[in-house]
């Protein structure tokens, strides 16, 4: 499969390509320049700048391509935070309109869809609700970004999954005690579920555009990941549950 | 009941001393004479717009306006923060002139509305009126009569897009009752004279009546103590088609809205 990533050189984006690389042909973009590690790692792949506010650089970048996997985010500018999370999958649903791509896979935080009014009330919190993002900058402009794939799904041919992560960790960082959002998956588990969203029978999703949680087995239950184990196959592999654990109390 | 008890125990935020402060800041451009105690301020934003200048004209007996050009961006000169100081209410009309692309429009609807809230909030604004469009409404089989609590059903249309993204925009703050937020949710604004004859999907309104709606529903707010109103308000404006796509039936109930048009559907 050709696909497209974008925002590929952040922090999650090394990870993505490390996990797809022996199975697809990529396009590696992203504002920033690849890893030398990477392009090293990977030298018969396609490397190039490509900035998801610009429209014209989203449509050329997504000529050929069979899927668009966005790893794009701002979190703090107050204009560019727009421009990025919101206005970019924009940029993004015209491209794999006009290019015939049927398949998207965005990513945002868990409270794109679940902000504050849940989090600070509830348990047992699935992604299948109507969002309520609150009016923090980062999780609205995502909010309203996941909108647009949306209606784009709904009007279009195109099948959206949405990831949505949030707190990410080396498997080195999981130790007893140390606690944490509970909504903890490890960087390679979440690149697992990137994968799993390109290789799933689009027609096997509930919808066209489906949300999944992507987080690690916790004992909260907070949040549930089963939708993303049972329609996409999510096997978290990081023992993040340790996290909560007392410190030298042994297993049983 | 006083208006301050009414709107807190609603758990709509009000003015505190932040907007009082603030209105002795240098405000921008303002008409309907000097402003008064008993004359709640109102900023009408795309004053270049028809329906902008109808609204300026028509409420400034009752209401001291003012209005805001340009992009309703917050920058480094704290432009927006000036214009919102001591201003109790915003009518956004979002039909900005200098959208270019579709782009364009996204980014004033979604961010100048989000930038024109976070500071109207900061500033003590207590009403913020959205003047939307009923298309995001239109994709309903037209045998169904449409009511508000049905769920917007946008195209990708960047028209109805930013609108629709708009809404979501300040439902995000009603919910977090930081201030009062209605939104009217127009039929294509039209000239009565002009509109006879015509037929098509689009549920029409007269530029009076639209201009009717905004008033009472600022009257609602300012004058009669909020009654019908929550945190969270939509309100179909349109021409009242009997057994039409879209009644008007929730804005005659909480505005008293008395439509003097008619467009057949």
């Amino acid at each position: 499969m050709n696909i497209l990533l974008i925002g590929a050189n952040g922090y999650l984006g090394p990870h993505v390509v490390r996990e797809l690389a022996p199975h697809h042909r990529l396009r590696i973009t992203d504002i920033h320049p690849a890893p030398p590690e990477i392009r090293r790692q990977f030298p018969d792949h396609e490397y190039f700048d490509l900035d998801v506010t610009s429209q014209e650089q989203v449509m050329q970048g997504s000529a050929g391509m069979d899927a668009i996997v966005n790893l794009s985010v701002v979190r703090r500018d107050p204009e560019l935070a727009f421009r990025v999370n919101s206005q970019g999958c924009y940029h993004i649903m015209r491209a794999a309109v006009e290019h015939g791509i049927r398949r998207v896979v965005n990513s945002g935080p868990h409270f794109t869809v679940t902000g504050p009014s849940y989090e600070q009330f509830d348990f047992g919190i699935h992604p299948d609700v109507p969002p309520q993002p609150g009016t923090g900058l980062y999780p609205i402009t995502k909010s309203l970004g996941h909108e647009v794939c949306r209606v784009f799904a709904e009007h279009h041919d195109v099948y959206v999954q949405d990831l949505l992560l949030n707190s990410l960790r080396d498997d080195a960082d999981l130790k007893a005690g140390a606690g944490g959002v509970p909504f903890v998956v490890t960087w390679s588990d979440a690149a697992q579920a990137v994968r799993l969203a390109l290789e799933i029978d689009l027609e096997r999703l509930p919808s066209k555009c489906e949300a999944f949680f992507i987080f690690g087995d916790l004992p909260q239950q907070k949040f549930l990941n089963n939708e993303a184990k049972r329609i996409l196959g999510f096997e978290p592999k990081g023992n993040v549950a340790l996290l909560w654990k007392r410190p030298g109390v042994p297993e049983g | 009941m006083k208006r301050r008890t009414f709107l807190q125990q609603a758990g709509v935020l009000l003015a505190g001393p932040a907007a009082t402060a603030a209105a002795a800041e240098q405000k921008p451009q303002e008409s309907g004479g000097p402003p008064t105690s008993r004359r709640p301020v109102v900023l009408l934003t795309s004053p270049e717009s028809d329906l902008s200048r109808a609204l300026a004209a028509a409420l400034g007996e009752q209401f001291h306006i003012r209005t805001a050009d340009g992009p309703l961006f917050r920058d480094e000169t704290g432009r927006l923060d000036r214009m919102l100081g001591g201003v109790n209410a915003v009518v956004h009309v979002a039909q900005p002139a200098a959208a270019e692309t579709g782009a364009e429009l996204l980014d004033q609807r979604t961010r100048g509305t989000y930038d024109l809230l976070t500071v109207a909030v900061a500033k003590g604004v207590e009403l913020f009126v959205y003047l939307g469009s009923l298309d995001v409404m239109g994709g309903y089989d037209p045998s169904f009569q449409v009511a508000e609590d049905w769920r917007p059903v946008p195209t990708s249309d960047i028209g109805q897009l930013s609108h629709y993204m708009a809404e979501c925009v300040c439902r995000e703050f009603a919910r977090e009752r930081k201030l009062r937020a209605i939104v009217l949710r127009l039929g294509a604004i039209t000239q009565e004279a002009a509109a006879r004859g015509h037929s098509g999907d689009v549920p029409r309104v007269d530029q009076a009546d639209a201009v009717q709606a905004v008033r009472l529903a600022l009257e609602a707010h300012f004058t009669r103590q909020g009654a019908g109103l929550q945190a969270w308000n939509v309100l179909h404006v349109a021409a009242d088609v009997p057994d039409g796509r879209f009644p008007v039936t929730r804005a005659r109930r909480v505005l008293g809205y008395r439509p003097q048009s008619a467009f057949p559907e």
